[in-house]
């Protein structure tokens, strides 16, 4: 009998931080063309290759992709089917104190989005085997009672069209992010657009920010794919930003009113959640700030190889990298 | 995913004359052709086919050819496709353009990632063009009758061209077909597919009995033949019964080449067979179309061709890899192992796998003697290496 479990990842959680970026300049070298069906294929190959390779999920994905009821041709749909294929021809994974199993795929919503209802036949399935756990993250030291009143979706879209609520939603995926960052051993940052004007920061650029903040885990980023990511990968360079580029990383001037004004009766936990300013505390700066050697460090690579993560316009030749990156942490010895 | 291609094909001709040559264009692009699996199903679930980066183009005017890219910039394997007509030869444009054709072309053409498969309708209009284009020529038969170059042959025919294209170190014998068959039941559509192989200029069939010389060991020369040419088998009902026919077929499991069956059994059920022909493509050709056999064929080796072009894309220098057509059986493991010298990635494609058995089989590999890497050719990340 062989005493061996070749799979690369085995309880390794990773993160991805990826969503459509902005169309891209087609004299690009790395122009790859229609960014929305190239980065669902993509999340949808390299996510199913850590399942398959033992490894685990952390996610942020609205689970009714563009529609109400539980989008059953979407990303995080096809990935559940896959952990469920996964499962049964290895032993699972339970813990050895407690015996429990852990999900496959965690998924986290921000407040006030709701986990899917019992109605919603196949999460709810896959929830009941433990393949799945998709849980709300409110923000910290709000009365219970207020964020309770966001029960159903017409109560959340009121709630949210208030002052209050916009302010507790930017807090609440700030929270979402911040557990993301807790929950996933790696964090992987692709794509990305400027955000919504309502945010605090765009997603990627707050996720890849919580992810460093620790300066303990791998974080890898890719410029490949263009948007936020690429604008990150340019500000770790200290290459010179374009001023439209330089407005992703500050807060938009009427989300910084709005939070400075309800700061007081909702203080935010440090200066991470905090809106980022030109004059205050901002992401620009403090990613210009990092050091790339530390973070080729943890992250498994030299800093030679994370330069060329970070510039390459390759996609492929970035996963290669990371894939690299990530076999280095968690077998120190092996010979990549 | 939009990836740069691993071949690219253009068919250039003149753009008047496309009533008269737009067989032969259908015939080209069909050989080359993604075939999508199922439209029905999600973009999501659909299995990635080397096939989808092979890139086709039609060229029917100089304005076309000048919007490519530059040849020079990417070194992809590349075959030109030319119908040569009177009309193309005295058209100035279209000379600008079969001229920067014939500077792309390497000399010598053996070790070329470039090459020039000219047809023409006119043997005056190939003699106002450059040397090369005659000497690139499908045939001289190009015009006569029944044996002429019909778009079908010329589909073949590019097939076969862009075999050496892609597999730098394929060796004549590589490229033969091998029909195996059963003499009780299956000599009638093996001699009729060896005519058919000969019949197309340049493709070369594997058949005992003119191959195998007076005097020699038949049964190694068999074995030895099966072990590198592609490999045709005509299941007839007595196939499986002959021991030859089951050593052949094994044979040809055991060394991973390119494997196509000939369904020709006669009941719509058949019996379990010892041999899996389940895992490589199985055709039927109820209308005696011989040629549909030849086009699985040969696309089954542009397959596997196409794969090794995919892992060396990745593959960091001083590292070797080797790719398998379908998950290796535990005997043919055995027997590349015991070879001695291994490469230090097996690549497998991802849909021909039952996850299952490929994690045992890594995990064997991974604990073995020669310590193989066993990965999934669509997920294959090896640690690029700083140049």
């Amino acid at each position: 009998m062989i005493m061996v479990d070749s799979r690369k990842y085995i309880g390794a959680a990773f993160g991805l931080s990826v969503s459509v970026p902005p169309p891209q300049d087609p004299d690009w070298p790395g122009y790859y063309g229609d960014p929305g069906a190239v980065i669902n294929r993509f999340v949808f190959d390299e996510a199913s290759n850590f399942l398959f390779e033992g490894g685990s999920l952390v996610l942020g994905h609205r689970w009714q992709g563009t529609g109400e009821r539980w989008d059953e041709s979407g990303v995080l749909a096809h990935l559940m089917r896959r952990s469920r294929e996964f499962r049964s021809f290895r032993p699972a994974m339970a813990d050895p104190t407690t015996g429990k199993v852990p999900p496959a795929i965690v998924n986290l919503l921000a407040w006030p989005d709701l986990p899917p209802p019992e109605s919603e036949e196949e999460p709810w399935r896959l929830i009941q085997e433990g393949i799945l756990e998709i849980r709300q993250v409110r923000p910290e030291g709000v009365d219970p009672a207020y964020l309770d009143r966001a029960d159903s979706r017409d109560a959340a879209r009121a709630l949210l069209e208030t002052p209050a609520g916009e302010y507790l939603r930017i807090r609440s995926l700030t929270a979402m992010r911040r557990q993301l960052a807790d929950l996933a051993d790696f964090r992987i940052c692709l794509g990305g657009d400027f955000g919504k004007a309502s945010r605090r920061l765009p997603g990627v650029i707050e996720e890849a920010l919580l992810a460093c903040r620790g300066g303990t885990k791998p974080l890898y980023i890719s410029g490949a794919f263009g948007g936020a990511a690429k604008a990150l990968a340019d500000c770790l360079l200290q290459r010179e930003l374009k001023p439209g580029v330089e407005e992703m990383f500050f807060t938009p001037e009427p989300i910084v009113e709005l939070m400075s004004g309800l700061s007081a009766e909702y203080p935010a936990v440090d200066e991470f959640e905090g809106p980022s300013t030109r004059d205050g505390w901002n992401a620009l700066e403090w990613f210009q700030g990092v050091s790339l050697d530390k973070l080729a460090e943890r992250s498994g690579l030299s800093t030679d190889q994370y330069i060329n993560l970070l510039a390459t316009p390759n996609i492929e030749r970035a996963m290669a990298w990371v894939a690299g990156g990530v076999e280095k942490v968690l077998r120190p010895g092996s010979k990549s | 995913m939009t990836r740069p291609p691993l071949f690219k094909v253009y068919f250039v001709y003149h753009g008047p004359d496309l009533p008269d040559i737009r067989r032969h264009q259908a015939e080209v692009e069909k050989a080359f052709e993604w075939v999508r699996q199922d439209r029905s199903v999600s973009d999501l679930d659909e299995v990635p086919d080397v096939w989808e980066r092979v890139r086709f183009k039609s060229i029917p005017d100089k304005a076309t050819w000048e919007a490519e890219e530059c040849m020079d910039a990417f070194p992809i394997p590349t075959l030109f496709v030319v119908m040569v007509t009177d009309a193309m030869a005295s058209d100035p444009g279209m000379r600008e353009v079969l001229d920067s054709i014939a500077t792309l072309m390497p000399k010598p053409p053996e070790s070329a990632t470039c090459d020039l498969l000219a047809f023409s309708f006119s043997s005056l209009a190939l003699g106002k063009l450059p040397p090369l284009f005659s000497k690139r020529q499908v045939g001289l038969e190009a015009n006569l009758g029944e044996s002429r170059i019909a778009p079908h042959k010329l589909g073949l025919i590019a097939l076969h061209r862009a075999r050496p294209l892609l597999g730098a170190k394929l060796k004549p014998k590589d490229l033969k077909i091998f029909i195996s068959h059963a003499k009780s039941d299956g000599i009638f559509l093996a001699i009729s597919l060896k005519e058919s192989i000969e019949k197309v200029p340049e493709l070369d069939p594997w058949y005992d009995a003119s191959d195998i010389g007076n005097g020699s060991d038949w049964i190694s020369g068999i074995l030895d033949a099966a072990s590198s040419c592609i490999f045709l088998a005509v299941r007839t009902n007595a196939y499986e019964q002959r021991k030859i026919c089951r050593e052949e077929f094994m044979t040809a499991l055991l060394h991973g080449v390119p494997i196509v069956v000939v369904d020709a059994l006669m009941e719509p059920i058949s019996d379990s067979s010892p041999l899996p022909y389940s895992c490589v493509p199985n055709v039927r050709v109820p209308d005696g179309n011989t040629y549909r056999i030849l086009r699985v064929m040969l696309r089954e080796h542009l397959r596997v061709l196409l794969m090794q072009a995919m892992a060396l894309e990745l593959l960091p220098p001083g590292f070797s890899t080797r790719v398998w057509p379908r998950l290796p059986s535990p005997a043919a493991v055995k027997r590349a192992c015991s070879a001695g010298k291994a490469e230090n990635y097996w690549l497998v494609p991802k849909a021909l796998c039952y996850d299952a058995e490929f994690l045992e089989l890594r995990d064997r590999l991974a604990t073995g003697e020669l310590a193989i890497s066993l990965e999934h050719l669509e997920t294959f990340r090896p640690l690029p290496v700083i140049s």
